[in-house]
């Protein structure tokens, strides 16, 4: 027994001190909001997305999957993993996609994934408009965050600086006000089924997406973000892509196709079946030859960097104007109708997603088409062909007054 | 190394304890040997060229120092003399270079486009204070006051890293007797660590809540957005409670810092606003500071045989002041500002010492409230000029709290008040659609931090039996709560768990102000 009252003083707030940290990361890695530990306790991480970076890169280097999945937002909440209508994917699968992956980041993510334990399957997303805003100016990509707790640096050599990130993420997903907080609400909705969450498998089932849509109604959120896309293209220098090197985005894919060649890793990289309300703004805003020009450019990096690996990479293209793209969105103020194929003009439902799979992988295409040297023409003349269908009555009514 | 970083709370900071202990407890010299180490770390994880520059001074300040302390045995007083201009010019010249090296390649480029880059220049860390110690010491040493240091216990006093960032400054006379062999003992370290998590909760947990509200709305006074009335009065009453927080918390975490390596250091702050005048304001705030301007810059350049007439020594000590916390031209004229209200507040005291009716009538309790809340009104407009970045800005924000930009209300505060809302229409504010919860919720974090300000004792106060600093002979403060740390179990507890608070929200700490000084 202490008989010193000060140091009486100091033990006894030195015991209360020490108790609340290990309470506070006892009860954080129980709940585990950010999937972080995997102690998987409370199924619901409604909270998930405060650290979303965080939590995949974690999450993706526990489950090793055997197919990879990468790419934008979209395909976070378009391809379900866990989806059973999907064919023979090599299982686990895991959907590594998030709002911050353009085409870099997923070389990172590649990279890391490699480093783990390389997989045998990538299907990668591709967006236009990453590669429209990328910096076109030659010169070292800033450092990205999240860099620095992947398992290699750019180089492909281990990271030396994990080891602090390991540190920070810890005490940042334990020892912090925002961790605290979020494992209390995550504790508070465990049994909320619709509480936003994400997945084992990375999969993002967009339960926010669902509740805005039905508080104001497909045509709101589509209006909405249509007005964002063709500011972000407004806003954005026309390129046409005769140079694509000096992209870093493709400098970016051309590295994900020699890691795949590498490594023996079967590559899909597919461009997103925009709607065709989505396809009109690059039309509006002048990008339309600039979209064909990237398509282009795609074929040719792919078929550089594959070299005579040729056949381990399938470059599909799901754009177009048919009656998937051509989907009608629900008036304004109609909050019930629900859309089957799309949840805006650039997100789509897990349900596309798996006839994109089925497409991809069953080598049976109901949806798309492959792209490549010999089909890449003729695959430009069908989408400009299906366009000029589907506005030519509308023209006829114009030429004729109705 | 931040002070308030994950690594020097739990890997420097007990290392560097531990370290001190056991060597206090080989002998004195072994004692000061270590605090220079560990001082002399601290710096070098910071920038290792800022450790140079430290060493650098030290011992040109020390070699002069000797030298000017021979010839003042001797009797030789002109080199004396010499020697402590030197000394001051060197330490002017460290300053100049480091210091205010940005103010001054910018204002010469703009002269003769010399095309350096100012954002180029080091700013080691703490040269604004260990070149005002070093100038003090000097001038003690000139005025027969130091002693004869020897080279350890000189370069530990300048050295000491807790006062590096924010200060307090120190006069080598208030801790030369503190050198001795004792290690740190459990009082020490209770009162110590007391205090730091108390200094380390304002600036996390108070400073750190405020520090948004005044951020957003300065540097939209910036981007010459309007601002209407409630927004700027929000915004820049934010901002004097940050800036109390943040420098009072630092100061309190330098002495308690200070008093787990076994030292006292001085008080800095004293409930500034709790004052009943500006000239008190400046006798609480800052202390050492002020007590620095006082000693060696306004009585010397005001009481010497050349010496400038008193006014304009007055006003080059309150420039000097204002240069303390950065190098805009806004803190000049923010000085400027507030040696006018101290020029203004003289004059009208000199009248009331005419009048005894006037002098009786400031002794009523309400007079005296009213007081304290004018003080704090002169004292928070006063800080749109520190926080502005240009005159624009300040224009702009002094439209916004004289009303000029119109007032408004979010639309929700229109259904709560009821009839009251219409009044508030006929005396022309406005209500709009805008989110009532966060002004809600910015109000509510101003109002803690007043209820802190005014209600609550400071540490000095709370600390009082247990004397964790060295103590003047200033009046105390009063506050309302008479509330007194002891070493009961409730503060135990209560000190274990605001650790722990500001433990976990130390990841979101706002980097605002702290690296400024």
């Amino acid at each position: 027994m202490l008989t010193d009252p000060y140091r009486r003083f100091l033990a006894l707030a030195g015991i209360v001190f020490a108790a609340l940290v290990a309470t506070s990361i006892a009860f954080c890695v129980y709940v585990d909001p950010y999937r972080m530990y995997g102690t998987d306790q409370i199924p619901n991480k409604p909270q998930i997305y405060a650290q979303a970076a965080l939590a995949k890169t974690y999450m993706l280097e526990r489950v090793r999957p055997d197919t990879l999945i990468l790419g934008n937002e979209a395909v976070e909440m378009g391809l379900d993993p866990a989806n059973q209508d999907w064919p023979d994917v090599p299982k686990p699968a895991f959907n590594a996609a998030g709002a911050d992956v353009d085409v870099f980041m997923a070389w990172r993510l590649l990279q890391h994934d490699i480093a783990a334990k390389p997989p045998q399957f990538v299907i990668l997303g591709l967006d236009f408009l990453d590669f429209v805003k990328a910096n076109t100016e030659y010169g070292v990509e800033p450092k990205r965050d999240g860099e620095a707790r992947l398992l290699v640096g750019r180089d492909g050599k281990p990271n030396d600086s994990r080891s602090v990130q390991l540190w920070v993420d810890f005490f940042a997903t334990t020892l912090s006000r925002q961790a605290i907080a979020d494992s209390i609400k995550t504790f508070r909705l465990r049994n909320t089924s619709s509480a936003p969450t994400m997945s084992e498998f990375g999969f993002n089932p967009s339960h926010g997406y669902e509740t805005v849509l039905h508080a104001s109604g497909a045509e709101a959120v589509f209006s909405h973000n249509d007005a964002s896309y063709r500011a972000q293209y407004r806003a954005s220098l026309l390129s046409y892509f005769y140079s694509p090197t000096r992209n870093p985005q493709f400098r970016a894919l051309a590295n994900i196709v020699k890691l795949a060649k590498e490594n023996d890793i079967r590559l899909i990289l597919y461009i997103p079946p925009y709607h065709s309300r989505y396809l009109e703004i690059l039309h509006e805003t002048g990008f339309w030859a600039g979209f064909e020009g990237w398509k282009r450019a795609l074929v040719r990096t792919v078929d550089d960097a594959a070299g005579n690996r040729r056949d381990l990479v399938l470059l599909y293209d799901f754009s177009g104007y048919d009656d998937i793209s051509g989907e009608r969105v629900p008036p304004p103020g109609d909050t019930q109708a629900e859309m089957r194929w799309y949840r805006d003009s650039t997100h789509y439902t897990p349900a596309l997603g798996s006839l994109m799979i089925a497409s991809m992988m069953a080598g049976s295409p109901v949806l798309g088409q492959e792209l490549n040297d010999a089909t890449l023409e003729s695959d430009l003349a069908r989408v400009r062909r299906d366009r000029d269908r589907l506005f030519a009555p509308l023209d006829a009514d114009v030429e004729t007054g109705n | 190394m931040p002070l308030i970083s994950l690594p020097f709370l739990f890997l420097f900071l007990p290392a560097s304890l531990v370290f001190h202990f056991f060597a206090a407890r080989l002998g004195e010299r072994l004692r000061l040997c270590a605090l220079i180490a560990i001082s002399f770390s601290f710096c070098a994880l910071w920038d290792i060229r800022a450790a140079a520059v430290l060493a650098g001074s030290v011992a040109v300040n020390y070699g002069i120092g000797r030298l000017l302390e021979q010839a003042r045995e001797d009797r030789r007083k002109v080199l004396s003399n010499s020697f402590l201009a030197t000394g001051v010019i060197f330490n002017l010249g460290v300053l100049a270079m480091f210091r205010y090296g940005d103010l001054i390649a910018t204002a010469v480029d703009s002269l003769a486009d010399t095309g350096f880059d100012a954002g180029k220049i080091l700013m080691p860390l703490g040269v604004l204070v260990f070149s005002c110690d070093q100038i003090a010491y000097l001038v003690d040493l000139h005025r027969g006051k130091n002693g004869k240091p020897d080279i350890l216990r000189y370069a530990a006093f300048v050295t000491f890293f807790p006062r590096l960032i924010a200060g307090p400054l120190l006069r080598y006379g208030q801790i030369k007797d503190q050198w001795t062999s004792r290690a740190p003992d459990a009082e020490d370290f209770a009162a110590g660590l007391t205090t730091f998590a108390i200094g380390l909760a304002k600036v996390i947990l108070l400073a750190d809540l405020v520090a948004p509200i005044a951020a957003t709305v300065f540097s939209a006074a910036g981007s010459a957005e309007r601002i209407e009335f409630f927004a700027g009065w929000t915004g820049l009453l934010a901002f004097a409670c940050q800036i109390y927080f943040d420098l009072s918390g630092y100061a309190d975490m330098a002495i308690g810092l200070g008093r787990c390596f076994g030292l006292k250091l001085p008080t800095n702050f004293r409930s500034p606003y709790r004052t009943t005048n500006i000239a008190d304001f400046w006798l609480t705030w800052n202390i050492t500071l002020s007590d620095f301007l006082r000693d060696y810059i306004y009585r010397p350049l005001g009481k010497s045989s050349h010496s400038l007439p008193r006014g304009l020594s007055f006003i080059a000590a309150m420039v000097l002041g204002g240069l303390w916390y950065g190098t805009s031209q806004m803190l000049i004229a923010w000085a400027l500002l507030h040696a006018s209200f101290i020029l203004f507040y003289r004059l009208w005291r000199g009248a009331r010492r005419r009048f005894d009716g006037l002098s009786s009538f400031a002794d009523f309790r309400f007079v005296r409230l009213l007081s304290i809340a004018l003080t704090f009104m002169v004292v928070t407009l006063s800080w749109v000029l520190f926080r502005s970045p240009d005159a624009e800005a300040a224009i702009n924000m002094f439209a916004a709290l004289s009303g000029r930009n119109g007032a408004f209300l979010p639309f929700d505060y229109a259904v709560f008040m009821g009839p009251f809302a219409e009044f508030l229409q006929a005396a022309g504010i406005d209500f709009v659609p805008a989110d009532g919860g966060l002004l809600l919720r910015a109000w509510a974090s101003i109002l803690l931090c007043l209820v802190v300000i005014f209600a609550l004792p400071n540490t000095e106060s709370l600390l009082s039996s247990y004397r964790p600093l060295l103590v003047d002979n200033r009046p105390a403060i009063r506050k309302i709560f008479a509330l007194r740390w002891s070493l009961s179990p409730f503060w135990s507890v209560a000190i274990g768990v605001l650790a722990f608070v500001c433990l976990v929200c130390l990841n979101s700490v706002n980097p605002l102000l702290h690296w400024r000084l």
